[in-house]
């Protein structure tokens, strides 16, 4: 698999930052807990704290090699433990391949295609996706940066239109009634930046200063969900939490004098980022793939991913009731906090100790 | 019946079969009376193969010359006459030979031909061949005057500032207007031939200070490789010089310019020069180039800016118009505004077809009305015009065959296409798929697909530079001259090398 | 192989793209909905659906009209979906909501069923949640089917009309989400504009006027607001655009355009109950002094009229509260919720009641009134 550094940090977290936006506006909102406005806010704020405590190994991992992958590292401590560590992290991107395909899905058979089977646009998009990933990494973080200013436009577009109608009364106050709610709340949508996962893979292609690059995307990340959240309690008040997708209800309400009605066009710009991320989780699947077999065979890699993603999504999308039980279990939790943060810990601390019983040796 | 069929099929994968291969011998014969025998074989019954028996000196001679091919005057006075009339002490053969060579038709270059590949390469170059009886060897006398084309202005890159020079068909004339601009003895110009039979020249044109070794010697090896039988045009060349992979945009350009190839070799561009067209190939060639031209530099920077987002919004009018027009009217009727929605709907109450249909009909249409444009003869062109007009611009929609609201998205596109027509080729087929995607999928599908031609794009590298840079991989200083000029105040500070904008092999390799 | 793939690619795109295409209709064959008005029929105990669509006639031989062309089709079903269900029968079309301009509620709907009607409206994914939503103060079918001059009015000139009528401070603008929001908050009752048949003296020529706000109780009261106190619920609730009022000063009228206006509204439990302290300020311009001489307006004529006016508004804003908090118990100043804000623990304990509470309420009212302009006359100092 060639590992030469060839995007820039810029170009590679906007790619992440373009992959967790779509997680933002495909978000169902109180699935999980009813929450009032201002616990979702302070659950915002929580979620960049989580992120950045458990981003730690990983910057622990960067800090003393940036440039090796979380594999590569593994493969000289023990090549069983490199396998493991495929094996967790396929099953980690597989397990969100299916959960982002079965939120667009359910995202376009409620706003979009409601009355079109969705099986085969589905297919599609995994396809569309999978050629993506099968073009590399490069062609991901250009294409990312591309995508970056009209998805950025349509946030300012939505947000900017909608001020006249944010209200402050809209907003509850903060209790500590549902505090583990909030915190799991945090949590939770901290689980849903797997996009840190891939950091500690992804390390050998991107070049110069990505280390510094982590927090500031961190930062970007909390504040786009803090604000958007921020929008929907202010502008929505209790209607958000009436509706399945509040960022779609949000885009429904923009307009800006003779321009009205623009929700289609603003869902179609989102769509771009479902691309991006079913694009770069199949392009980690394949490179897991070809690491955990030690054989390149990109096409059929591909093909088992898009077969994978594509059944576990028929499965899951079938009714949103199942939909929410695999939302409510501890399931992404879990598999989040595993590949986060024990595996870049585990990799670390064995280095360590292998170096001070070499030392010893020595 | 299908047997018989099967054994005359011709398969392409076998050889091609050797009558069809011309032998060439290989040295030129010492006797005279041999030689002509072998070019009267070679050329057979062609009647411009002309034989001018003689003696020079004593010694049997023979001139040989492509009739038509020769400027007769420089003919005679420069070769025929200084030859036929020398007198020279010796009447040794090589010795002739040799004076010749050295000292008469000194009005002309002269060129020694070893081979009989040589020797037949300047015949039907238009050189007139001097065979001296017991000389190994043949004399090359270059008296090219075979009729050509006078410097024209370019007639697809018209400017409004510009010079009103273009290239011609012969590549001798197209090095010296690019000389003229580019007074520098560091730029070289490379001849390789190419073409199994038509031997077609091709010259290789770099900035030795500026170009990247490996480049050139890449684009050399590619076109030393190219399986080509005749070169008939600058494009055949182009597909072997372009990036891996399927694109629907070409990532070597094309120009007409002399002034714009001198400046893109003055970038460490390599250039190539078609003998036969007045087309020349440039690498590595970007993506955002084809939103420039020669006025952008001759403009003050604001209009500048101003011009090139046009033709930005142009390109992306002329490939997704029509689509989206499509989609909306299928799927997302929400879009159009309150007040224009019953004009809309009511014009296309009477329509009998879907709007994919009527869409792709009536592209297609335009399609074939612009290639009668490009084809037929002068004469019958307002014919065409009026029918164009008449018969689909209005008998059409007041027959109620097609709405108004199509025929307007028609037009914007058909003008939209005109103004960046680099990339009018790309846009036509893409503008079918959009409207194809847009009527079966809605806007979701044309973005999708707009997601892929972007990944498909930013994947494509010309010569290991990025297709897409310098917005993506964004080169800061690089972009003062992307989609806006800065003005030469501040790009002239400091020239751009295209091998070494950002994300390219030279930079990585650097980092 | 690989040419196989580049053909059988594209027609396998095309034909997994062509699924879309199968539940869509294009433009021609959508009934283009402008308004809708849900009545309750109360013998047949269902829904009496208006629906008013766009008559998009042939392209070709019609002479363009003035207006729009509209139709408007009644349909009746136990619930909205059923009657629209009818609707897609008795036309042959599928629905087009997202050009719905308005839905207004019919007085037949009680409390409870206006509610139930919005839940079709918000629930349904082409019906817009940024639709205005009005009250009629009969039946909706009257004031969607109520004839103008040149044709029938269309929905576009009432949601012209309530747009307008908001910006004049005569009236409230509430679009579904708005309404939506305001229900699910406990204490609040939310308002929609008001509108009404308006027939000439010889009750030929009939128009659609907006005469106020509807108030939505749990109740069997009618609540609504007149225009003037519409201007003055705007006022206090830092809603107003503009508007127009008249005072009285020692016998002398003036007529006052606002130009600006802005509140607060600040909350504190004092000895158990909330007080709550509304500060207004507003800034006019004179469009009339009422006098029999011209050119003799002086500065202290000036003071006084903005005297008259800031206790016109004060009155005006107290009469308001009164009547509301007091008679009709309505919690229309979202009260309630700007007691939850900085008074939670408090709220908790008196939320359930709050009907019964409102009563016990008081209040402070500041109204601050600068004159900015005098017209075209001069001012004697």
């Amino acid at each position: 698999m060639p590992t030469k550094a060839n995007i820039t940090p810029f170009q590679f977290y906007t790619l992440l930052f373009l992959s967790r936006t779509f997680s933002l506006v495909a978000y169902i909102a109180n699935m999980r807990a009813q929450l009032s406005s201002s616990e979702t806010l302070v659950g915002s704020l929580l979620m960049g704290i989580f992120l950045l405590l458990t981003s730690l190994p990983t910057l622990w991992l960067m800090k003393k090699d940036a440039n090796s992958s979380i594999l590569t590292r593994a493969s000289c401590l023990s090549a069983v433990y490199e396998k493991i560590i495929c094996l967790i992290y396929l099953v980690d991107f597989f397990f969100y391949g299916i959960m982002t395909a079965t939120r667009f899905e359910l995202f376009a058979s409620s706003v979009m295609f409601p009355e079109t089977d969705m099986s085969f646009v589905m297919l599609t998009l995994l396809a569309a996706s999978a050629y993506a990933g099968y073009k590399g990494i490069e062609a991901l973080g250009r294409s990312a940066v591309i995508f970056l200013l009209p998805v950025l436009l349509v946030f300012v577009f939505v947000f900017c239109s909608l001020l006249g109608d944010f209200d402050f009364l809209n907003f509850t106050p903060f209790t500590t009634k549902n505090l583990a709610e909030t915190v799991d709340s945090g949590l939770y949508t901290c689980a849903q930046t797997h996009e840190l996962i891939a950091v500690g893979i992804l390390l050998p292609f991107v070049k110069e200063q990505k280390r510094k690059s982590l927090p500031v995307w961190i930062l970007l990340v909390t504040g786009i969900i803090f604000l958007t959240n921020l929008m929907l309690s202010g502008i929505l008040g209790s209607f958000s939490t009436t509706q399945l997708f509040g960022m779609y209800s949000l885009s429904v309400l923009a307009e800006f004098g003779f321009v009205e009605r623009m929700d289609s066009i603003i869902t179609c710009v989102w769509m771009i980022c479902a691309l991006v991320k079913l694009a770069y989780i199949f392009f980690l699947c394949d490179y897991l793939l070809t690491s955990l077999f030690g054989k390149e065979k990109k096409v059929l890699y591909l093909l088992l991913s898009v077969a994978v993603i594509f059944t576990g999504m028929l499965a899951l999308s079938r009714s949103i009731f199942h939909f929410s039980q695999v939302v409510t279990s501890p399931l992404s939790i879990i598999l989040y906090l595993v590949s986060a943060v024990g595996v870049p810990l585990s990799v670390v601390l064995a280095e360590k100790i292998k170096g001070r019983k070499q030392d010893e040796k020595a | 019946m299908f047997d018989k069929w099967k054994k005359s099929k011709i398969n392409l994968s076998d050889p091609v079969i050797e009558e069809d291969i011309e032998e060439i011998p290989e040295g030129i014969h010492k006797q005279l009376r041999e030689n002509i025998i072998a070019f009267r074989e070679l050329f057979g019954e062609s009647f411009d193969l002309v034989i001018k028996n003689t003696q020079v000196n004593g010694i049997k001679a023979a001139f040989i010359v492509l009739d038509g091919m020769y400027d007769n005057l420089l003919v005679s006075s420069a070769v025929i006459a200084p030859v036929l009339e020398m007198k020279f002490g010796t009447t040794e053969p090589q010795m002739i030979y040799d004076h010749i060579n050295e000292y008469r038709a000194s009005e002309c270059d002269t060129k020694e031909a070893i081979t009989m590949q040589d020797a037949v390469q300047n015949l039907l170059s238009g050189c007139i061949l001097l065979l001296i009886d017991g000389v190994p060897k043949c004399l090359a006398f270059s008296v090219q005057g075979y009729p050509k084309r006078s410097i024209d202005q370019p007639e697809s890159e018209a400017q409004e500032f510009g010079s009103h020079e273009g290239f011609v068909d012969m590549y001798k004339d197209n090095v010296t207007l690019v000389r003229r601009r580019i007074k520098s003895p560091y730029v070289r110009f490379e001849t390789l031939t190419a073409g199994e039979t038509s031997h077609t020249t091709l010259c290789v044109c770099y900035h030795a200070k500026r170009a990247d070794p490996v480049i050139v010697n890449d684009v050399k090896s590619k076109l030393k490789n190219m399986q080509l039988d005749i070169v008939p045009g600058a494009g055949a060349v182009r597909p072997f010089l372009e990036a891996k992979g399927l694109s629907f945009f070409t990532s070597v350009g094309l120009t007409e310019r002399p002034d714009v190839f001198a400046a893109k070799l003055a970038e460490g561009r390599i250039g190539i020069i078609v003998d036969g067209t007045p087309y020349a190939l440039i690498v590595p060639y970007l993506f955002v180039e084809n939103f420039h031209s020669l006025d952008d530099y001759l403009s003050r920077p604001y209009y500048t800016l101003i011009a090139r987002l046009l033709k930005i919004i142009c390109f992306f009018a002329a490939v997704f118009l029509p689509g989206i027009y499509v989609a909306v009217g299928t799927f997302h009727q929400e879009i159009f505004p309150s007040d224009v929605i019953f004009e809309i709907a009511s014009s296309l109450q009477g329509t009998p077809f879907p709007l994919v249909l009527e869409s792709l009909v009536i592209h297609f249409i335009y399609e074939i009305v612009r290639e009668a444009g490009l084809r037929m003869p002068k004469s019958m062109g307002h014919a065409v015009s009026i029918v164009g007009a008449l018969v689909i611009g209005d008998a059409a929609v007041t027959a109620g065959l097609i709405s108004a609201p199509m025929l307007i998205i028609v037009a914007i596109t058909a003008i939209c296409s005109a103004v960046i027509s680099p990339l009018h080729q790309a846009s036509s087929v893409l503008r079918m798929v959009f409207i194809i995607v847009g009527g079966m999928a809605g806007l979701y599908g044309i973005m999708l697909g707009f997601g892929i031609v972007a990944v498909n794009l930013c994947s494509v590298s010309s010569f290991g530079v990025p297709f897409t840079s310098p917005i993506s991989p964004f080169d800061r200083y690089a972009s003062r001259d992307s989609l806006l000029f800065a003005g030469w105040k501040k790009v002239g500070k400091r020239f751009i090398q295209v091998q070494k904008l950002r994300g390219s092999d030279s930079d990585a390799n650097k980092s | 192989m690989k040419k196989l793939s580049l053909l059988l690619l594209p027609l396998a795109v095309l034909l997994l793209f062509s699924s879309c295409a199968a539940g869509e209709t294009e433009l021609k064959n959508r009934l283009i909905i402008e308004g809708i008005g849900v009545d309750w029929d109360e013998k047949e105990e269902q829904y009496a659906l208006t629906v008013q669509v766009l008559v998009t006639a042939l392209s070709n031989g019609k002479e363009n009209t003035a207006e729009t062309p509209v139709a408007n089709y009644t349909v009746r079903g136990k619930t909205i979906a059923e009657a629209i269900n009818e609707l897609c029968d008795t036309t042959g079309k599928n629905p087009l909501y997202s050009q719905n301009r308005i839905i207004i509620l019919g007085s037949s709907l009680s409390d409870d069923k206006t509610i139930r009607a919005l839940d079709y409206f918000a629930r349904e994914y082409t019906a817009r949640a940024d639709v205005y939503v009005a009250a009629a103060s009969g039946k909706a079918s009257d004031i969607l089917q109520v004839a103008g001059s040149g044709g029938e009015i269309t929905a576009k000139i009432i949601e012209q009309s309530i747009l307008e009528s908001y910006q004049n401070s005569i009236s409230v603008n509430t679009e579904l989400f708005n309404v939506i929001n305001l229900h699910l908050e406990d204490t609040t009752a939310f308002t929609m504009p008001l509108l009404e048949v308006d027939a000439d003296r010889n009750g030929k020529e009939k128009s659609v006027k907006v005469t106020g706000t509807y108030v939505h109780t749990n109740g069997e009261n009618e609540n609504r607001l007149s225009s003037q106190e519409t201007m003055f619920f705007l006022l206090m609730t830092d809603k107003a655009e503009k508007g127009t009022f008249s005072i009285e000063s020692d016998g002398t009228a003036a007529g006052l355009d606002i130009i600006k206006a802005s509140s607060k509204i600040d909350v504190e439990v004092k000895d158990g109950v909330p007080h709550y302290t509304i500060r207004v300020r507003c800034t006019a311009d004179m469009l009339e002094f009422d006098t029999p001489q011209f050119g003799n307006f002086t500065a202290e004529d000036m003071k006084k009229i903005e005297a008259a006016a800031e206790s016109t508004l004060k009155e005006g804003i107290e009469a308001l509260l009164t009547r509301q908090l007091k008679e009709e118990k309505c919690d229309i100043f979202r009260f309630g919720r700007r007691l939850m804000q900085k008074e939670p623990t408090f709220y908790e304990r008196v939320k359930d009641e709050w009907e019964s509470y409102l009563p016990k309420i008081t209040y402070t009212v500041s109204v601050s009134v600068t004159i900015r302009r005098i017209g075209q006359e001069t001012m004697i100092r």
